[in-house]
């Protein structure tokens, strides 16, 4: 068609130059999974009230009992809604998890537009006992934005004289990605009570 | 006699730079609609009203950019069929493997934004590989072992068609998760991101169109793959500070206004070294044609 138009029977090599372009990208990729794995096993140490937990690095931590019975909370800064909490709620020995539970819908039902429960019961983390709520409500936003629907899932664990919770929330859209993290999280929460 | 083809072609130069300006006006014109609507109007929108306004969002730089290119090759333009079977090919593979990849495999979001490092490695290693590499596929997979592929130029042409195919899931998917605010700003998005996809899949179709044509060895296209795919990164990392800061305000390693310009620097240079590409390829054979 012009005078650039030449043979076309080159396969083999262009078939190595495929295979090539291939390997260069699963490697790239690879690489990129291993940079994924490295960051996420860094973390940064908090510890309040007798709560220890291994955050994810770069998180924005306030700790101390920023407002009753909150005792820390991080957040992630790139992010609008994504926070880890963890709160220590006073107990007694007759009071079970779930009736927790119950108290903290009946409240954030008051509070949160649109609130809803859409899972609950007992479940074990890391062999110990604990109640899982997972429920969803509309975070409003400033005006001129659309509202967005944060999920939520806290467990809650029986201590006494006061009881662990530890949740997190994030935007519905990106709920199900940050779990996983959130679990690994979980799974560095210790509780010493009567610790500082 | 050698004067006679310089008449035609000069003209169809003039026309180009002609066609060139109207599709940057038209362009810029998107832009001020887009700023005009956000302003005075304030939308807000249902889900099929959010969806239909990012398909017109993201459709609406694709093709004036994909006509941009496509008049570049003015001496024997592409079957605008083949081409647009390489834009649906482009923008099916962003949307079944492209965005899945990095937003439910590798979770972006939770880790890419780090550190310095994390946030270029990253980019380069996930985003621009993965991307690059989907774009050559749908060229090399598609339209490469066609007879229509003869020329250097046609490598170009149609991995831009590729590039904006794939920007154009990527553009939907952004109005439709962002919902539909800034638009403005969302406009600029997506026409800089339009043109970053296509310029840096035009490079991995420069390397294939001498691949073919010229008998390349075979590292010829791994580099050109690879160049396009550290661009892609060196591009998505300068964007992330004003993609991390919501398009509004300063913030993010370079700030979103430095952000800004850099993606516009990176991607409007390749663009030039593209067209000068395909000029130089038209001289080229015109020369072949002459002698």
């Amino acid at each position: 068609m012009t005078t650039t138009t030449r043979s076309m029977q080159k396969m083999p090599q262009s078939s190595l130059s495929v295979w090539i372009v291939s390997g260069i990208t699963i490697l790239a990729l690879l690489l990129g999974w291993a940079l994924k794995s490295s960051v996420e096993s860094r973390s940064s140490s908090i510890e309040s009230a007798g709560v220890k937990a291994q955050a994810p690095a770069g998180w924005v931590v306030q700790n101390g009992l920023v407002s009753e019975p909150m005792v820390f909370t991080t957040r992630d800064p790139f992010s609008a809604e994504l926070s880890y909490t963890a709160s220590l709620v006073p107990s007694t020995a007759d009071m079970k998890p779930s009736d927790l539970a119950f108290t903290f819908n009946l409240q954030r039902a008051k509070d949160a537009p649109l609130y809803r429960v859409l899972d609950q019961g007992e479940v074990k983390v890391n062999g110990k006992d604990a109640y899982r709520v997972h429920y969803a409500y509309v975070d409003p936003k400033d005006q001129g934005a659309l509202p967005a629907v944060v999920e939520g899932v806290e467990y809650i664990f029986s201590n006494q004289p006061k009881a662990l919770v530890v949740a997190m929330e994030e935007e519905s859209s990106q709920f199900e990605n940050a779990l996983p993290p959130f679990m690994r999280f979980l799974g560095t929460v210790v509780y010493t009570p009567g610790g500082n | 006699m050698s004067d006679q083809p310089s008449k035609p072609v000069a003209a169809k130069r003039k026309s180009l730079s002609t066609s060139n300006l109207v599709t940057l006006a038209l362009l810029g014109l998107f832009l001020l609609v887009a700023f005009g609507v956000e302003y005075l109007v304030k939308p807000t929108f249902s889900p099929a009203g959010l969806l239909f306004t990012g398909i017109i969002m993201a459709l609406v730089p694709a093709i004036l950019w994909l006509w941009f290119f496509y008049r570049q090759d003015r001496l024997e333009p592409e079957p605008k069929g083949m081409v647009l079977e390489v834009f649906i090919l482009g923008g099916l593979l962003a949307g079944a493997i492209g965005i899945p990849l990095l937003n439910n495999v590798f979770q972006i979001s939770t880790w890419l934004f780090s550190g310095f490092w994390v946030n270029l490695l990253g980019a380069i290693l996930v985003i621009g590989f993965s991307q690059e590499f989907l774009k050559y596929a749908a060229v090399r997979f598609s339209i490469y072992g066609s007879d229509e592929f003869d020329e250097h130029t046609d490598g170009i042409i149609y991995a831009t068609a590729a590039g904006l195919g794939f920007a154009t899931v990527l553009n939907v998917s952004f109005v439709v998760s962002s919902g539909g605010v800034n638009l403005g700003m969302g406009a600029v998005r997506i026409v800089l991101t339009a043109l970053a996809q296509a310029s840096f899949a035009g490079i991995t179709g420069y390397f294939l169109g001498r691949d073919k044509l010229d008998h390349m060895p075979a590292w010829w296209v791994p580099v050109g793959i690879s160049l396009a795919a550290v661009l892609n990164g060196l591009f998505n990392y300068v964007w992330g500070a004003l993609k991390r800061s919501g398009m509004t305000t300063s913030g993010g390693v370079l700030g979103s206004w430095g952000g800004l310009f850099l993606a516009i620097v990176i991607s409007v240079l390749v663009t030039i070294i593209l067209s000068n590409l395909i000029e130089r390829d038209i001289q080229r054979t015109l020369a072949g044609q002459e002698a």
